[in-house]
């Protein structure tokens, strides 16, 4: 009864801030909704069976709705959230509850700024904090709590601030408090070389009952595995970003003191693995950019230990994170070469990256993102080389292709154990051996223009492996007729192993499968609905390295977004 | 460029933060132990569970240091697929009253996971805890105690192959009365040779402990109508027909009290008892 309140006193606030809006010309009244419903239909061949969502509640959906209102130099906001029956937080499970899911306040006095509430927020790369939100992967750590900046004069600026972090409704025991200092600096007003530097520090103080529970935890271990814990962890950041001319480089620092995290792969004086350390850590991080007319190529390398920094030790995966550590492969968007995407490890990894981009001429283009991961004892745990090329005719057609090569540790990324490969795919670049995804994934897109408004695009992939559950076809037609419709038609097929070789029952049991999507998104100024049947097959679903089990899904899929 | 007094609430900051950043008093860790009140571990897994073994391996390591007759491990093969019988598979061991009474708990969010006392961690959202959580919550369910005594013994006749069971419940405390308690009663069979997916690896002969075979009692439990004051003495008899294919020398009953609300399931007490030799 209580959300029907908050619901009708959401509304009626809205109904009075248009009211105002209308009669106040200094008043702003901005807004968004997103809503996601899913209907799901029992299909156990794909998987996609033995879930409440699939068993018995049949339809699940999350919404956000958010209001924005500024006057008399205050701004405003509200977010009403709401989850019914919905997989997001647990794939496997059905969660419902709805609220609000954010609010804040925020006023600029002079050079100072306040804001109270939820707030968003990161400090450098957001090594040592980021606050923010990702719905697909149903992350959203705001920090519910105050910060104050200070805009010292034009060029720098200095912030604090204290809070605990958001969970759904409720907030973590923790409380985390930092600052940051950024600047920037030209050496004279003629000059191209001009520097952003910054320092930040963060400090987590665990609350005496998430101390409690670690301490009974050391309790249970034998004396060779016992650690120590402590209240407070401490980290401090130095990054900067240098740009001259068509040079832009941009370096991150970041350490960290001791803390309790949890290592699923640390072996126990009992012959298991999984328990809590208490080590310090360190995280660095550059990326240096050239770029120039029809040319830029950029080159980043990481080097990651221990920076597993969390709200309490006993959140795994993608829950209670107050940090984000940069990914070291690109976000790729088609369908199959996002299938093994691999997922930031924060207790130990170095990568390096590489990407280039050169324009032939004013039709051609070249690309190439070459991506290397590996964890801290030599083991390469992904390797990715993805060469790419684009050409336009005019403005009628434009045509893309590349090629995926890939290796990527199934084990480390996904806990799945894959056998030696009875067919070598990549034989000139990697052995086929087991534990690890070798793949070949050739794709094309070709976009053409059949009027000024209408335009057919077409995409194709296959994903040629011996791993996992083998290779796969996907193919896209979409039409667009602007500036209202796009209707789409795909499919996803699983190719059958040779039966001349004998494979497990695992590794088959989506052969000579289709997966087919059809749908249809309407937009119309600032909103947009799409509507879908869906028969997508398992994987993971990968944002900015932060990567999340996406179970099978056979059903509709209804989406609002709407901005005001 | 840079202006001292412009730059003072840096140095304020820092200095604020570098005050802070002292040297803490070392957390003192507790000596283990245990209380009159006993810890039940339902595990979730199945055969086909890569990281269940693991998980097992903990739970085991923790009965070693709490000893078997105070932490009781159950092991409930309801996880969904990933208790289907693999191909080389000698035994199926789903049972649709050990389902009823998973789903009775809820949803769990991952594997391995365990319910420890059916304690609902507050902020979760699941009965269930992962694996990080099970050392800590297993030596703080040790500091509770709600007061209960719970007594059971078992005589099984191996020519019938039926097993009696009468269970006590001696509450030293006055319980309240207002809040509904139910009793269960499992039986489960400790080291079956059957296969298991451990890590993507097929293991033909792992040895799956303390399996629950079967609820002898309704599934989410057998509601206690009798008040609970302290010095009382409640009995309760069950009979139980152990299926041929059981070893009953292997065969043990656990029973225990809980509460039955949402989310408050929370096991007052519990107890394990052999089907013969106890």
């Amino acid at each position: 009864m209580k959300h029907l309140y908050l619901l009708t006193f959401l509304l009626c606030f809205a109904q009075g801030l248009f009211a105002q809006n209308n009669s106040n010309p200094n008043a702003r009244v901005t807004g968004n909704l997103q809503s996601n419903g899913n209907f799901f239909i029992s299909d156990p061949r794909v998987g996609a069976s033995n879930t409440p969502q699939y068993d018995y509640q049949k339809f699940g959906a999350e919404t956000w709705m958010n209001l924005n209102y500024s006057n008399w130099g205050f701004d405003f906001g509200l977010r009403f959230d709401m989850f019914n029956n919905s997989n997001l937080l647990n794939p496997i499970g059905s969660y419902s509850d709805e609220g609000i899911g954010r609010w804040y306040v925020h006023k600029n006095i002079h050079k100072f700024e306040f804001t109270g509430g939820y707030i968003y927020d990161q400090i450098g790369a957001g090594i040592i904090y980021r606050a923010y939100e990702e719905r697909a992967l149903m992350i959203d750590n705001a920090l519910k709590g105050v910060k104050i900046g200070y805009n010292i004069n034009d060029n720098w600026r200095i912030k604090a601030f204290t809070g605990r972090m958001k969970r759904q409704f409720d907030e973590y025991s923790t409380v985390v408090r930092g600052g940051a200092l950024d600047g920037f600096i030209k050496l004279d007003s003629a000059s191209s070389i001009s520097f952003a530097p910054g320092i930040g520090v963060v400090a987590r103080t665990y609350s005496e009952v998430t101390v409690n529970q670690i301490a009974n935890t050391i309790a249970t271990y034998p004396p060779q595995d016992s650690i120590g814990v402590q209240f407070n962890t401490y980290a401090a950041s130095l990054y900067n970003t240098m740009t001259a001319g068509n040079f832009t480089w941009y370096a991150e620092g970041a350490v960290k003191s001791d803390d309790v995290m949890y290592n699923p792969f640390e072996p126990t004086a009992t012959g298991g693995n999984g328990k809590l350390i208490n080590e310090p850590g360190y995280t660095v991080y550059s990326s240096l950019t050239y770029a120039q007319e029809g040319f830029g190529i950029t080159f980043e390398g990481k080097r990651t230990e221990n920076f597993a920094f969390r709200n309490s030790p006993d959140q795994i995966a993608i829950q209670g994170t107050i940090n984000f550590l940069p990914p070291m492969a690109r976000q790729n968007t088609y369908r199959l070469t996002t299938r093994f995407a691999p997922a930031t490890q924060e207790l130990g990894e170095q990568a390096f990256q590489l990407d280039g981009k050169y324009a032939i001429n004013k039709r051609m283009s070249i690309g190439i993102n070459i991506s290397d991961i590996y964890l801290l004892d030599g083991t390469e745990i992904y390797r990715e080389i993805a060469p790419e090329f684009t050409f336009k005719k005019n403005r009628k057609w434009q045509v893309l292709a590349g090629v995926q090569m890939l290796k990527y540790n199934i084990f480390v990324y996904q806990a799945k154990r894959d056998e030696t490969d009875k067919e070598d795919v990549l034989g000139f670049l990697a052995s086929g051996e087991a534990d690890y995804v070798e793949a070949l994934t050739p794709y094309a897109e070709f976009l053409y223009k059949l009027s000024a408004k209408k335009s057919i695009r077409v995409e194709a992939q296959y994903l040629r492996t011996d791993d996992e559950f083998g290779s796969w076809l996907n193919g896209v037609v979409e039409f667009g007729w602007a500036p209202h419709w796009l209707i789409y038609v795909s499919n996803m097929y699983k190719l059958k192993h040779d039966e001349s070789k004998e494979y497990s029952s695992d590794k088959t049991k989506f052969d000579d499968i289709h997966f087919p999507s059809i749908g249809a998104v309407y937009s119309y100024r600032a909103n947009r609905f799409s509507m879908a049947y869906v028969k997508q097959v398992e994987g993971i679903n990968c944002a900015g390295g932060i990567c999340r089990y996406e179970p099978a899904f056979n059903g509709f899929r209804l989406n609002v977004n709407s901005s005001f | 460029m840079f202006n001292n007094i412009k730059f003072l609430p840096l140095f304020g900051l820092c200095a604020l933060l570098l005050a802070t950043a002292c040297e803490e008093e070392p957390f003192p860790i507790p000596e283990l132990s245990v209380g009159s009140r006993r810890v039940l571990v339902e595990e979730l897994t199945g055969v086909a569970c890569t990281n269940c073994p693991d998980g097992a391996k903990e739970l085991q390591s923790l009965q070693n240091s709490f000893g078997k007759e105070n932490l009781i491990i159950v092991s409930l093969h309801s996880a969904g697929f990933f208790s289907n019988p693999l191909p080389d598979s000698e035994f199926d061991f789903r049972n649709p009253n050990v389902d009823a009474l998973v789903s009775f708990l809820g949803v769990a969010e991952g594997y391995p996971t365990s319910a420890i006392n059916r304690y609902f961690k507050p902020g979760n959202q699941t009965i269930y805890l992962n694996q990080p959580n099970w050392a800590g919550t297993v030596q703080e369910e040790f500091e509770k105690d709600f007061g209960l005594g719970l007594f059971a013994t078992t005589t099984y006749d191996s020519t019938s192959r039926v097993l009696n069971i009468k269970v006590n419940i001696a509450p030293e405390e006055t319980q309240p009365a207002d809040v509904e308690k139910r009793l269960t009663i499992l039986i489960a069979q400790d080291s079956i040779v059957d296969a298991q997916i451990d890590k993507g690896v097929k293991i033909l002969n792992y040895m799956h402990r303390h399996v629950v075979r079967d609820v002898v009692t309704k599934s989410d439990g057998d509601v206690i109508t009798e008040a609970l004051p302290a010095g009382a003495l409640v009995t309760k008899t069950y009979s139980y027909t152990i299926p041929a294919d059981w070893v009953a020398k292997k065969c043990s009953i656990i029973a225990y009290v809980h509460h039955a609300g949402n989310p408050d399931k929370e096991i007052l007490q519990s107890v394990e008892v052999k089907v013969i030799g106890n």
